[in-house]
């Protein structure tokens, strides 16, 4: 198989479709089962949308649980999102989505009326301890995706897979060891068959947040703790960073706080969409925007 | 601040071309007219005279004083008569540098002027993805079908 060449494996996982696309060397069926089976093992971890995962067991009661091994650092970023955004990128906003209506069995219908909890009130965190003073139902969407496809990046890398991307419902990690650019299309929330720029990535990846799909009712997926609506002054966010965790956390995270409060911790580049179609970047988001 | 609407900011663009144009054409016949009394830079430089090199037929001679320059634009806006000030720094015949500053009195204006100095907007809009070549597209997640047919079902509810 020559350089060029890619071959793709496609499959639907954490409510959403992924593409892993191999440049210059095959997929063997133990490779593609070991990925699937770290997937699935994630899920079963985190996901609130199963009532056997160690999360949903946390729903139910207080009391004092332990992290698995790969949960440190998440909870560890959230720890510090939660300070750095001043509260509003938090773990216990999976209350507040559950309330509003985006619950497991996916009723839609709903309205989120309950102060979110406040993580001084409920968790005390020290890994691999996790206790909760009140059952609460944790939710790793602002960078639980990321961290997977991060993992995922690791186990090519580690069967000597060097030059590869994976995507995960539009969030994407691309590792080469040449120069090839990936051209990466930003999508335009209000119709998705359009892109308002154009992006190349080399050994990154880009993330995006907006709240285009999950919509329903008043609301969209991503939740404001304190006004308990979905904000709508921003549309997407686009975050270009090292590491698929980090930019899946601020992608989310740009919709709470302004970067420069983000940048004192974290290296990123970032382009935001608002609302009037305004499109503001941080100067080396290298971006080929088209331009009213 | 409130938010404008696109009508009110496309209103608002149009206002500035005006304007930059007033201005670019008062320092084009400022510069055209005052060549040598009237052109006199503000902090008063020595006089350079360029002539062409070894090689060229041409021989360049400097039009304006090294300097800076100021001309103030005026524009009418819905609230009244405002002027906006440029200086240009001239060195060689090459303008090095250009400032534009706000004289705004009305709130209004001042906003908007200040708007367009401080960070000029880019606005975008959406191309066909089967007219751009591409590898991949970063948008939001593609929801799962449980989700979508959640959506449908309430739609449905929700007519009858």
């Amino acid at each position: 198989m020559s350089k060029d060449e890619k071959q793709s494996f496609t499959f639907e996982a954490i409510g959403t479709s992924w593409q892993i696309d191999l440049l210059g060397c095959q997929f063997t069926d133990l490779l593609k089962k070991r990925i699937l089976d770290r997937i699935a093992d994630f899920d079963r971890a985190y996901s609130r949308f199963r009532n056997d995962s160690w999360v949903s067991t946390m729903a139910l009661s207080e009391g004092e649980y332990t992290v698995p091994d790969d949960g440190k650092e998440m909870i560890d970023l959230y720890e510090k999102l939660y300070q750095i955004t001043s509260s509003q990128v938090t773990l216990l906003i999976g209350n507040v989505l559950v309330e509003a209506g985006y619950d497991s069995k996916y009723s839609l219908n709903g309205k989120a009326t309950t102060p979110t909890l406040k993580w001084e009130d409920t968790i005390d965190y020290k890994f691999p301890s996790l206790k909760l003073k009140k059952p609460a139902i944790l939710d790793f969407g602002a960078l639980g995706k990321g961290y997977l496809i991060d993992i995922v990046g690791q186990i090519l890398l580690d069967e000597n897979v060097h030059s590869f991307s994976i995507e995960a419902g539009g969030d994407i990690l691309y590792k080469t060891t040449d120069n090839n650019f990936l051209t990466v299309g930003l999508e335009n929330p209000q119709n998705f068959g359009q892109i308002i720029g154009k992006v190349l990535l080399l050994n990154k990846s880009i993330c995006s947040s907006s709240g285009s799909r999950r919509r329903w009712g008043e609301y969209h997926h991503i939740m404001d703790p304190n006004s308990l609506r979905s904000p709508e002054q921003i549309l997407s966010t686009w975050v270009i960073a090292d590491s698929a965790i980090v930019a899946d956390a601020i992608a989310t995270s740009l919709f709470f706080v302004k970067a420069e409060e983000l940048k004192r911790d974290f290296s990123f580049e970032y382009g935001i969409l608002y609302h009037d179609f305004s499109f503001e970047k941080s100067q080396d988001f290298k971006v080929d925007l088209f331009e009213n | 601040m409130e938010p404008t609407t696109m009508e009110e900011q496309k209103r608002g663009n149009k206002t500035w071309y005006i304007i930059v144009l007033i201005i670019l054409l008062a320092i084009f016949a400022f510069l055209l007219l005052g060549n040598d009394k009237d052109a006199e830079p503000l902090n008063r430089p020595e006089e350079e005279q360029l002539v062409g090199g070894d090689d060229s037929n041409a021989i360049v001679a400097s039009n304006y004083k090294n300097g800076v320059y100021s001309a103030n634009g005026e524009y009418l806006s819905p609230g009244g008569a405002e002027s906006v000030g440029v200086m240009l720094t001239i060195q060689n015949d090459i303008i090095t540098d250009a400032t534009v500053l706000s004289h705004a009195e009305r709130p209004i204006s001042v906003t908007m002027q200040a708007d367009f100095i401080a960070n000029y907007k880019t606005f975008v809009i959406g191309k066909n993805i089967d007219e751009v070549s591409l590898d991949k597209v970063s948008g939001s997640s593609l929801t799962p079908k449980g989700f979508n047919d959640a959506v449908a079902k309430i739609k449905i509810e929700a007519r009858s």
